[in-house]
C-alpha cells in the first residue's frame, strides 16, 4: 500500500526539518509538508530534502494544511495518508506501529490516543484541558473515543469523499472523529506517546474554550 | 425649521448627491440606486414632516413616532449584520479553496533528486 506521511507547518521554524530528516533516516521516503502561510523561514530549510512540499499563500490552519496535503498525496497516487505534527511530538514507533495496524488489518482509520497509555505523560495543564475536552466530545457532541484531539491518524485515501472535512482550523479534530461516526467507517485507536518539551508544551492547548463553543454551535446546525 | 431638521437636510441632500454621482460612473447598480434614493426621500420626508411618524407609530400601536424608528433600525441593521457575515464566510471559503489550489499547483516533488 503506497503510504504517504503528510505534516501541516506553521512557524515550526529548525524544528520542521530535524523531524523530516529523521523520518528520511527511518526509511519514511513519501513525506508532503505543507507549509501554512509561515512568517518565518519554515520551508526554506526543506527545499532541499527529498520530499514534496508547497505552500499557503496566507495561513488558512491546520485542517486547511491537511486537506491540502491529503488532496496532493490522492493525486500522487498514495493509497494511504498519514497525518503528523511538524513539531516533533509525534514519535517514529508510533508511526511505525499506525502503519503496520493499517496495512495488517481491514481497518480504514487508525487513530493515535494519548488516553489509552497507562500512564499518558501529559503535563497537568494539558491533562485537565484534555480531560475536559474529552468529557464535552462524548457527553455534548456524543463522539465516543479516547482522544478528541490526536492529530496522529492514518486513513485509507478510498474513504476521503466519507472524510471530508470541511473545518481550516483545529476544529478539524473532531469534525473528523465526527464523521468517522456518522459514515460507520472502521477504525480503531491505538494508543501513542507524545513527547512534550519546553518549546512544544509552549505552543497553544489545541482546546480554547471559543473552539468548543464554536464545535457546541456546529453541532446544533448539523455540520459536524 | 430647527437646527436638527437643517443638518438632516443637508445630509439627505449629500448622500442623493453621492448616489447619483455613483450611479452616473456604474459604480452602483440601478436597483440599489432607486432603494437608496427611496430610503433618504423617506429620512427627508420624515425630517419635514415628523408628525407622520407618530401617526405611523400609533397605527401600529407603537408609543412615539421615536420608538418605531429604532426599532426599525435596529431590525434593519440586525438584518445586514447577518447578511455580511454570510457573505464573508462565504467569502472566506472562497479564499480557502483558492490558496489551496493554487498550494497544489505549485507544489514542488524533489524526490525524482535522490
Amino acid at each position: 500500500m503506497k503510504t504517504c506521511i503528510v505534516i501541516p507547518a506553521y512557524n515550526e521554524g529548525g524544528r520542521i526539518e530535524i523531524v523530516v530528516k529523521n523520518l528520511l533516516e527511518q526509511n519514511f521516503v513519501d513525506i508532503i509538508v505543507v507549509d501554512d502561510g509561515s512568517t518565518d523561514n519554515t520551508l526554506a530549510n526543506l527545499q532541499k530534502l527529498p520530499i514534496i512540499y508547497t505552500a499557503h499563500s496566507t495561513n488558512l490552519g491546520q485542517g486547511a494544511a491537511l486537506r491540502t496535503g491529503t488532496r496532493l498525496a490522492i493525486l500522487k497516487g498514495f493509497e494511504a495518508v498519514i497525518h503528523f505534527d511538524a513539531d516533533g511530538q509525534h514519535r517514529l514507533e508510533d508511526l511505525s506501529t499506525i502503519i503496520n495496524e493499517l496495512h495488517c488489518s481491514d481497518n480504514q482509520i487508525i487513530l493515535g490516543s494519548r488516553f489509552l497509555q497507562a500512564k499518558p505523560n501529559l503535563p497537568l495543564k494539558k491533562k485537565i484541558i484534555l480531560t475536559l475536552a474529552k468529557l464535552f466530545s462524548s457527553k455534548i457532541l456524543m463522539l465516543e473515543f479516547t482522544d478528541p484531539q490526536s492529530g496522529l491518524r492514518a486513513f485509507r485515501t478510498g474513504i476521503i469523499d466519507e472524510l471530508n472535512w470541511q473545518h481550516d482550523d483545529f476544529a478539524h479534530c473532531t469534525e473528523i472523529l465526527s464523521l468517522i461516526s456518522k459514515n460507520k467507517l472502521k477504525f480503531r485507536e491505538i494508543p501513542i506517546t507524545v513527547n512534550y518539551n519546553k518549546e512544544t508544551s509552549s505552543k497553544q492547548v489545541r482546546p480554547q474554550i471559543s473552539l468548543g463553543w464554536k464545535l457546541f454551535w456546529a453541532k446544533i446546525l448539523n455540520r459536524i | 425649521m430647527s437646527i436638527f431638521q437643517i443638518i438632516i437636510l443637508f445630509i439627505t441632500a449629500w448622500m442623493i448627491i453621492r448616489a447619483l454621482q455613483k450611479v452616473i460612473k456604474k459604480e452602483m447598480s440601478n436597483w440599489l440606486f432607486f432603494l437608496w434614493i427611496f430610503f433618504w426621500l423617506s429620512i427627508l420626508f420624515i425630517n419635514l414632516f415628523p408628525e407622520t411618524l407618530s401617526w405611523l407609530a400609533n397605527k401600529v400601536g407603537i408609543g412615539r413616532g421615536v420608538d418605531l424608528l429604532i426599532y426599525l433600525s435596529i431590525i434593519t441593521l440586525f438584518y445586514f449584520a447577518f447578511r455580511y457575515n454570510l457573505r464573508l464566510k462565504k467569502h472566506e471559503q472562497k479564499i480557502s479553496e483558492l490558496v489551496q489550489k493554487i498550494a497544489i499547483e505549485k507544489a514542488k516533488d524533489n524526490r525524482l533528486q535522490k
